[in-house]
């Protein structure tokens, strides 16, 4: 009956992990992620979205995993002019004090009193990506800033954005417009 | 001899099972007060001296045109206070987003929440502007252009926020500014802090609770 039992738990046991594991089969072949590949770099791109903007602004913002199998740069951006007058690269640095929460930080109480510390956007004429690591572009952190919209980004349409990589040349890749990160 | 003996395995056992008991106490006690904890006890930040931001005033655009606001909520509400500005790219929509979906997610209690955004670029904010924003994350808002630069320092300094602008040689304009969100009670006091990167969670479990009180 123990064995039984016992048998019984690494068969669930296995059932879980399988599950686990295809779980995560599904995420790294997301079907939004982008690569190129060829014999020196592959660039492997996911998750990337563009955030619905809101009435009246004149800026949106592209966030997105990069992932380069050998040392590269993300060195560009480009939309359509019938999207925006222009894009760059961007990050938020802090000015003074402490910015907020970030990944490592147990936020579960707040005790720091030094919140009111001051974000500035900042253009990065490029964004180093060590081979194998996986470079997120995300809120609060680094992001393709586009300037001059020439037309509301709207949830659901999907831009197409051409990226710079100082090894691996040009790709162009389908972003969607969505209100929240994938 | 005899009750020595009998009373050593039995006492070896008792305890035992004592201390299993004990064990399982331990671990149910420790379960439930974290669980009471996550659910009775803000995630934001509490100012240790009570920040009382009632007597400060803010102009507000309205659709009929301007009025004096005070920084209250109306009675039994909360509102949330956020100083940023409408080109902001990343941290003002993913702010403004969060709290969007944090009223998304407490239903109809959501009604109880006012939001109101000061902007620090009021130069290029014009009343045009700032409304029209506002919309795309609430339909209750309170859309605040400070009338001078004076008016601008005074509010930051009730709430402690900051802000600055640069306008570079190439016509290019820098704008730099605190990431915190602001709570206000219907007594004019900052209940709590949310620092920037607040999920919409955590803020819906903290505004749970304030419209409990």
């Amino acid at each position: 009956m123990k064995t039984k039992n016992m048998l019984r738990v690494a068969v669930v046991g296995i059932a879980l992990a399988s599950m686990g594991l295809a779980a995560c089969g599904d995420d790294s072949s997301s079907k939004d992620s982008s690569s190129i590949n060829n014999p020196q770099n592959e660039i492997v791109i996911s998750g990337q979205w563009i955030r619905t903007s809101p009435n009246a602004t004149t800026t949106g913002a592209a966030y997105m995993t990069i992932t380069a199998s050998t040392d590269d740069a993300l060195i560009g951006a480009s939309v359509d002019a019938s999207i925006a007058e222009s894009v760059e690269l961007h990050e938020m640095v802090m000015t003074s004090g402490h910015m907020g929460i970030n990944d490592d930080m147990d936020h579960s109480s707040m005790d720091n009193p030094n919140m009111s510390g001051e974000m500035k956007m900042q253009q990065v004429m490029e964004i180093e990506l060590p081979a194998g690591t996986a470079v997120q572009l995300k809120p609060g952190g680094l992001h393709i800033m586009f300037i001059n919209l020439a037309q509301p980004l709207v949830t659901g349409d999907t831009i197409q954005l051409t990226l710079t990589f100082r090894n691996a040349g040009e790709i162009t890749i389908d972003v969607p417009v969505q209100e929240d990160a994938p | 001899m005899y009750v020595k003996a009998f009373i050593a395995p039995i006492s070896k056992a008792a305890f035992a099972a004592r201390s299993m008991v004990a064990f399982l106490l331990a671990i149910i006690f420790v379960t439930a007060s974290a669980c009471s904890s996550s659910s009775s006890e803000l995630i934001g930040y509490t100012p240790p001296t009570e920040k009382n931001v009632s007597s400060v005033s803010a102009t507000e655009i309205t659709p009929t045109g301007e009025q004096s606001f005070n920084f209250i909520a109306p009675s039994n509400e909360v509102l949330i206070v956020y100083f940023g500005y409408t080109n902001c790219p990343d941290l003002c929509p993913t702010t403004l987003a969060a709290i969007r979906n944090a009223k998304r997610q407490i239903g109809e209690q959501a009604d109880r929440v006012k939001l109101a955004m000061v902007t620090v670029d009021p130069e290029r904010d014009t009343k045009d502007i700032l409304p029209s924003y506002l919309e795309s994350f609430s339909d209750q808002y309170h859309a605040l252009i400070p009338a001078s630069e004076d008016e601008l320092i005074r509010i930051k300094d009730f709430f402690q926020a900051s802000s600055s602008i640069t306008k570079n040689s190439d016509g290019s304009v820098e704008v730099g500014h605190s990431t915190t969100t602001y709570v206000v009670t219907d007594a004019g006091i900052v209940i709590v802090e949310w620092p920037y990167g607040l999920t919409a969670d955590d803020m819906a479990h903290d505004l749970k609770i304030l419209l409990k009180k």
